[in-house]
């Protein structure tokens, strides 16, 4: 089978990229889709030591953009609970958004959250020790981006173009270590990457989890306290107890006191006389005046 | 230690067997760790088992630039970007390499040698042959370099006429 030059490892592509003279290295951005990114690729690493061209590539680099898209809710199964689930994905993506970690885009199919580079880093620093493996539905990488990637990802390592290619285009089930995603994100290259989840642990942990125990427990909570919410807006528990206290205090012990006091009362009315009820015993009304 | 008597017998992908000096294989990084770590029997490395797919034409010629390049200093040395130079290939590299023009697959020899160098990991045979692809493309034009390299334009007519906006300079 006829070689040709994408058929060489993109690490050796760059060492004859790099040995070329600037003008053929230009020229060669103008041959293919490939070239042109490797050429392109390598004329930033040519420049990086030069101190005034570090801030620029610095600026490009940080205005990359890493969009992850995670179908949420979209799978089979979930779709006829669309409503059910409503209030979970409302309370994610407002929590989303107050932490400011992703500018998260809700609609009728699914929430999409767009990430800044570092923010995605941190963001999946603190969630990647519990999701453990992710299964990538399918992974859009432009051409700059793979050779990037082939350089520092040991996922990629040593494949040509047209490997990386297949191995991207072909795969569904293309499992990611978190290593590789972070490396993925890091070296993103001068381009968007786009990462679609569909089995991710949002459906295998955060949806099940909150679907299981978050909902049952958030109920619960939110009976609880607008009950008693309710409760002190109309005054109900503070006059209950108060009465209770009030009575307690005049009287001892609270129902005793209280039926002997209404039956000294009812007696004292039957019989028209005066007293000083509160301190009689009941024993001594009966022996005085009956 | 490596004495000078010590062989290795290297099996290629299409079953032939060379036996070279160790003095030779000692530049390939490959062959010394598959000796070392991978502990094969009498020192025989078979190259098709371990991954590494050299034909025998290719391990010729590999040999014969091993052989030349027996006494070259190890560590090969690594050199950064600003160094690499495309224009410092030794005068027998350069002769070595001019003896394939007359083949007529010469750009699958150059190809082949790329990757058999870069596979065995002969750190200066990887280099050299590099510069040579990288010195054949040097000052040609656009179209040159297509068919040199066996490529296809893919660029729709706006996104090449972007390209060459801005490679505008290089023309002059």
């Amino acid at each position: 089978m006829a070689l040709n030059l994408l058929d060489l490892p993109l690490e050796l592509l760059y060492g004859i990229f790099h040995s070329m003279d600037d003008k053929s290295l230009h020229k060669m951005r103008e041959v293919c889709h490939i070239t042109e990114s490797i050429a392109e690729t390598t004329a930033i690493n040519r420049t990086k030591d030069s101190k005034s061209t570090d801030l620029k590539l610095e600026q490009k680099l940080n205005k990359i953009d890493v969009t992850f898209e995670f179908s949420v809710g979209l799978h089979n199964g979930w779709e006829g609970e669309w409503n059910y689930i409503l209030p979970v994905k409302l309370f994610f993506v407002s929590v989303m958004n107050y932490l400011q970690i992703a500018d998260v885009n809700y609609n009728s199919k699914g929430m999409s959250m767009t990430f800044t580079r570092s923010d995605t880093i941190s963001f999946f620093n603190r969630l990647f020790p519990l999701m453990g493996k992710v299964e990538c539905k399918s992974l859009m990488l432009l051409p700059s981006t793979l050779e990037m990637l082939s350089l520092t990802s040991k996922l990629f390592e040593g494949k040509t173009v047209h490997e990386l290619k297949f191995l991207i285009n072909n795969t569904n089930q293309l499992k990611l270590e978190r290593n590789d995603v972070l490396n993925l994100i890091r070296t993103s290259g001068p381009n968007v990457a786009t990462v679609c989840f569909e089995r991710c642990f949002w459906r295998n942990w955060l949806i099940q989890w909150m679907h299981s125990q978050f909902l049952p427990v958030a109920m619960i909570l939110m009976c609880s306290t607008g009950t008693m919410a309710l409760c002190f807006g109309l005054n109900i528990i503070p006059k209950v107890y108060l009465r209770a206290r009030t009575l307690e205090r005049n009287f001892g012990s609270r129902t005793n006191s209280a039926r002997k006091h209404t039956c000294t009362v009812s007696k004292e009315r039957q019989s028209g006389t005066r007293f000083n009820v509160i301190e009689m015993r009941h024993e001594e009304m009966e022996r005085r005046y009956w | 230690r490596i004495y000078p008597l010590m062989r290795v017998t290297l099996t290629t992908s299409d079953g032939a067997s060379v036996t070279v000096s160790r003095q030779l294989t000692k530049h390939s990084g490959f062959i010394e760790k598959a000796i070392t770590d991978m502990a094969v029997d009498d020192n025989a490395v078979p190259l098709s088992a371990v991954a590494v797919d050299v034909d025998d034409a290719t391990l010729k010629l590999v040999i014969e630039w091993l052989t030349e390049h027996r006494d070259d200093a190890l560590p090969y040395p690594e050199k950064t970007d600003e160094e690499r130079r495309a224009d410092d290939i030794p005068a027998w590299d350069q002769a070595f390499v001019q003896k394939w023009d007359t083949k007529e697959d010469q750009q699958q020899t150059l190809y082949a040698v790329i990757t058999a160098a870069d596979k065995l990991d002969i750190k200066g045979l990887l280099d050299m042959t590099c510069k040579t692809l990288a010195n054949k493309i040097n000052g040609k034009t656009v179209e040159e370099m297509r068919e040199i390299l066996q490529l296809e334009c893919d660029f729709t007519e706006e996104e090449l006429a972007e390209i060459r906006k801005e490679n505008a300079w290089c023309e002059n």
